[in-house]
């Protein structure tokens, strides 16, 4: 999809949504999972990402783990117990919003 | 599969480097990736030479490379240690510390009520604050021109404690504090929150100072344990 704007404002509920599914993940790992699961319509640029990491890092949603993999070292990503409660929130709004846009965009007329 | 070399990894230490991300824990992970970019490409194409493959990586992070996310970096830093701060200071407010903060604004406050130049007891407590705050810093910077000559690293996280999270300049300013006190008589309601607002500053220098950074260091050598190695 060329018009990755609308996905922006989703970027921290998507990240937290993928890691809720996995035990931890790196930042790599982050870009290619959603590359993957949308088929290439959204990616993730790597300006948009660490800075989005080291925000929810900050605000204690993310805990942080650094292992030696092969010849360097990786730092990992999990969710901490209040992340956990960030991500239902955030998917809630979510849903809602999409339920909202769907019925701007496709309104049923009774 | 290829795979990067020992020699390649520290290419791109270098390559980071030079693209001032001098500080090794924010490094870490920008190598890692551009790292994993590199071995996604010859994947597809075996034939990219390395540095192309890298600049090709490199471009992704945009016309700004790793300055936003250097930035943000930062504040996220800062906000980890602002809110330790708060935290802990929250935290000097229970029992038995919190008889010594009532303890510490009644002596203060009775102080203050029996000497009329007040100057006496301000300019020399500020005064003290401030050789102890410079000398935790140039204590700290010793540290990391120690740490760097003997490993050849710089941390990020070595710098927020220097700022104390952005703090810092409160404290740096701290030794001007009697410029802005009027000399005339004080009310005891004065010296009452003069005392307390004393004490509460005093404890703040402290949880800042001394209490965040051995707290915040233990959690950081839990992520990176090869920072405790590098004094």
């Amino acid at each position: 999809m060329k018009n990755s704007s609308l996905y922006k404002g989703s970027l921290t509920t998507i990240i937290l949504k993928l890691l809720s599914e996995h035990d931890k993940m790196y930042g790599y790992e982050i870009t290619q999972k959603v590359k993957m699961l949308t088929k290439g319509a959204f990616k993730i640029t790597e300006g948009a990402l660490y800075p989005a990491l080291h925000k929810l890092e900050a605000e204690g949603f993310l805990d942080v783990e650094v292992i030696k993999v092969g010849n360097r070292l990786r730092k990992y990503y999990k969710l901490t117990k209040q992340g956990v409660k960030e991500t239902n929130n955030k998917i809630t709004e979510l849903e809602q919003y999409i339920a909202t846009m769907r019925a701007l965009v496709n309104p049923k007329f009774t | 599969m290829t795979k990067l070399t020992e020699n390649h990894i520290e290419k791109i230490y270098l390559f980071v480097q030079q693209h001032f991300v001098e500080w090794y824990d924010v490094q870490v992970e920008l190598v890692d990736h551009l790292a994993n970019g590199i071995e996604q490409q010859w994947l597809i194409n075996n034939s990219v030479p390395f540095e192309e493959a890298l600049r090709i990586e490199f471009k992704k992070f945009g016309v700004f490379g790793f300055q936003d996310l250097v930035e943000q970096k930062i504040k996220a830093l800062n906000i980890i240690y602002r809110k330790e701060i708060w935290s802990c200071f929250k935290g000097c407010f229970v029992f038995p510390k919190a008889i010594l903060i009532f303890f510490s604004v009644w002596f203060l406050c009775t102080l203050l009520n029996s000497i009329p130049e007040k100057m006496y007891v301000l300019i020399p407590l500020f005064v003290l604050l401030n050789v102890a705050y410079f000398y935790q810093i140039i204590n700290l910077k010793r540290l990391i021109r120690h740490r760097k000559v003997k490993t050849g690293k710089q941390w990020l996280f070595d710098t927020s404690i220097i700022e104390m999270g952005g703090l810092g300049i409160i404290f740096n300013n701290m030794v001007h504090i009697h410029l802005f006190v009027s000399e005339d008589n004080w009310s005891s309601t004065i010296n009452l929150l003069a005392a307390i607002a004393i004490v509460l500053f005093v404890l703040l220098f402290y949880v800042s100072t001394k209490t965040v950074p051995e707290k915040f260091k233990a959690n950081f050598i839990k992520q990176y344990p090869e920072y405790n190695l590098a004094l």
